[in-house]
């Protein structure tokens, strides 16, 4: 702020300066100037008269000729002295006003109020660069769950959206170049309640230069794990120079889509188990979509195309590029040149025969045009084939050959009736009214993966171990967990952590001492204990150097480095201190779960099936009550 | 050589000189201290204050500081002498004279350091 004022100053030095010096040449004439008194005497103005009126002179307030009137010789000089003081006045007052107007004067202005927003943070905040879609929408997720957030982004149109906006929680923002280490520092970088860095930029290098800026900046805290760097990294090198030097989360949206999508292919029910855990904001589908497993036409090659032909090969799909620059991007061998908007290389690509097309390039006009010339392209193809079949019904066919063509396609694509299987990728969020309106199977939005990803890991860590150790489930375990999901879910799906410790549940904290605290007291109803709440505990996980011989006698168990997670666990698992609970149920059971493991009575109504009786005395009478039982019982 | 030191020089040391002008001569004596040299005295340092602005080195900080002590010296001097001249009855007697005078001799040891700083510096910069 002091040298905000000192750069004011030094900015409006010369008006200040003329200002001085021509109320000293002013006041100086005014000294030497004879006048006279009211007797006819020859008087000198001292100079505190004369300082009085170039005071009121200068600043046209004009209280009239004082003490004595003036002589035609003061007169003039009068003259001089208004033009000359009330211009510089003017001009002064102009500097002023276009100094505090100017736009790098402004700039600074906004960031010193940045700083002091940002210095005076009190509460954990992630730091997140980069303003885009996802930035956009990772912000108000947060906001909404009341985490703070500050943002950076490079764009200074984007900040001034944020600020019409008008989050839930207040959000500083700055536009600065997340890529300069002074600008991350100012963002609170090493603020010590920054929680950690989300890098969402769409540079991968600019990803990486606040990855390594983060990591270096804080390396105590990074080494005791205490802040998190997450990346969004869009290529495979990217991804690999940033895990080389331990940032904690790399976020690739192709990647991440095309494993879904492939998990998707081989085990439709799995996919229906992530796709309820990571939306929890959607309304549940119950009936999972079934990809089929035919051969897939896949536009453009670049890192979605790559990602999604990959994963599906490598689940033994057969996939066919079709690529406009292979010269770029270098696309396998037999891949087909062209827009694939155009209906003729679609053809060549065989599309009457592929099960499925995906358009990825990154333009979304051209992604729905593929679309939809595709499906036209399936739809004719098939009526035509009908046509052809009702005209050799009615006519015979005219050669042997033919007949066994036609129904040798009828046969294998008869039961999908024209209708092709479409996934496009829709580069931005302003395009989702149309992406909506189009007939589409799925719709990758890399903005919506990337930040419900991020959202995951910052709300409920264990989520993405879950789903990691889900995918490698079988497709039968899934169906098995989405009939328990589905049984007591009705719309909203919410998936919650919770920790056994004094801060977070310290009611069990009083009974885990005494007692064996199982998973069926967590999940009993706390108004009715016969009755279970309506939700699942998905997973277990517990810090290592306890409980090792747990490993043989538990059949659901799975060994790792740091700690030991158990999946599904059942209703008489035992759960000790330290350990945490993902949790997956609907929105009032959390809350009745949240408020009986951190309420003693109610827990304690859930555990023995008393009411616990509230004060001292009550308690005391209580205990001598059951003293006197326990005698006459012996 | 550049305009800029040059103007910065000259009225750094013009403050110091003008303000010794004022103050040499017998201290209670008004005929050895005009009022037109407290008036230039007041006008030059306040052109000293205005230049130093905006220097963001620690030594431009310390000048800065120097220059705004001997302007309060310099008002308090003329604050002084206008109260005695115009409200009070007495006029300037060689007692307040004394007081006007000691009062502009704090300000003449804030543009002597000013000085000391400014030579030190370009000692120190030797170009």
């Amino acid at each position: 702020m002091n040298s905000l004022i000192f750069l004011l100053l030094k900015q409006i030095r010369l008006p200040i300066m003329l200002l001085i010096v021509s109320y000293a040449i002013v006041i100086l004439g005014f000294v030497l100037i004879p006048g006279q008194d009211d007797q006819g005497n020859v008087w000198h103005m001292s100079f505190f008269h004369a300082f009085y009126f170039v005071s009121f002179m200068g600043s046209t307030i004009g209280f009239g000729e004082i003490p004595y009137e003036f002589t035609n010789a003061q007169r003039m000089w009068t003259v001089f002295g208004i033009y000359a003081t009330v211009t510089i006045w003017l001009y002064s007052i102009g500097a002023l006003i276009s100094t505090l107007q100017n736009q790098a004067f402004k700039k600074i202005l906004r960031e010193n109020d940045f700083r002091k927003k940002v210095q005076r943070i009190r509460d954990p905040f992630y730091l997140i660069c980069g303003y885009g879609d996802t930035g956009k929408l990772l912000a108000h997720e947060l906001s909404e769950n009341h985490i703070l957030s500050v943002v950076l982004d490079i764009d200074s149109e984007r900040i001034d959206s944020l600020q019409i906006e008008e989050p839930d929680v207040e959000i500083p923002a700055l536009a600065a170049n997340a890529s300069f280490p002074e600008v991350l520092e100012t963002a609170g970088l090493t603020h010590k309640y920054c929680q950690g860095v989300i890098a969402l930029t769409n540079k991968d290098d600019v990803n990486l230069k606040i990855a390594i800026t983060a990591r270096l900046l804080n390396k105590e805290r990074m080494l005791g794990e205490d802040l998190m760097v997450v990346c969004r990294a869009e290529t495979a090198e990217a991804e690999a120079n940033m895990a080389s030097f331990g940032t904690t989360h790399i976020i690739n949206p192709y990647e991440i889509y095309a494993r879904r999508l492939a998990l998707s292919v081989r085990s439709p029910s799995a996919y229906l188990v992530y796709e309820w855990l990571t939306n929890p904001y959607h309304n549940v589908r119950t009936e999972p979509v079934e990809p089929p497993m035919g051969t897939w036409v896949i536009c453009g090659y670049g890192r979605f195309g790559k990602a999604v032909s990959r994963h599906l090969n490598y689940i033994g799909v057969k996939t066919v590029i079709i690529e406009a620059s292979p010269d770029i991007t270098f696309p396998p061998e037999g891949a087909i040149i062209g827009r694939g908007t155009e209906a003729v290389t679609l053809r060549e690509a065989k599309i009457m025969n592929a099960a499925a097309i995906v358009a990825g390039t990154d333009n979304d006009a051209n992604n729905l045009s593929i679309v939809l010339t595709a499906q036209d392209e399936v739809k004719r193809h098939y009526l035509g084939k009908l046509r052809n079949k009702e005209h050799i019904n009615k006519y015979g066919a005219r050669s042997f050959t033919e007949t066994i063509n036609n129904s040798d396609d009828l046969n294998t694509k008869g039961n999908r009736k024209g209708k092709l299987f479409s996934i496009a990728r829709q580069n931005f969020s302003r395009n989702e009214a149309v992406f909506v309106k189009a007939d589409l199977d799925f719709i990758m939005q890399p903005a919506n993966i990337v930040a419900g990803e991020i959202l995951s890991i910052i709300k409920t860590p264990l989520l993405s171990v879950f789903l990691s150790l889900a995918r490698r489930q079988k497709d039968q375990w899934a169906n098995i967990l989405i009939s328990r999901i589905s049984s007591f879910i009705e719309d909203m799906a919410m998936t919650w952590m919770v920790e056994i410790s004094h801060k977070q549940t310290p009611a069990i904290m009083c009974f885990i001492k005494k007692d064996t605290i199982t998973i069926g007291h967590i999940l009993r109803h706390p108004r009715n204990r016969d009755k279970s709440l309506k939700c699942v505990v998905l997973l277990v996980r517990r810090k290592v150097n306890e409980f090792t011989e747990l490993r043989h006698k538990m059949p659901n168990f799975i060994f790792s480095d740091k700690s030991h997670t158990f999946l599904l666990p059942d209703d008489d698992f035992e759960i000790h201190e330290g350990d945490q609970l993902l949790l997956c149920g609907d929105k009032e059971s959390m809350h009745l779960m949240c408020w009986s493991v951190s309420n003693v009575n109610t827990y304690n109504y859930l555990h023995t099936g008393y009411e616990l009786a509230g004060g001292y005395i009550w308690r005391w009478i209580h205990k001598h009550k059951l003293l006197r039982q326990e005698k006459k019982t012996g | 050589m550049n305009f800029e030191k040059v103007s910065f020089a000259f009225f750094v040391v013009f403050a110091l000189t003008i303000n010794f002008g004022f103050f040499i001569g017998e201290i209670d004596n008004p005929a050895h201290h005009h009022v037109y040299e407290l008036f230039a005295a007041i006008v030059i340092s306040l052109i000293a204050t205005v230049i130093k602005l905006g220097d963001r080195s620690h030594i431009g900080a310390v000048l800065l500081a120097t220059s705004l002590v001997a302007d309060i010296h310099l008002f308090a001097a003329a604050i002084i002498w206008g109260i005695a001249e115009h409200v009070s009855t007495t006029g300037v007697t060689p007692d307040v004279m004394s007081t006007i005078v000691s009062v502009s001799g704090g300000a003449l040891i804030a543009n002597l350091t000013s000085v000391v700083l400014l030579v030190i510096e370009t000692v120190v910069v030797r170009r």
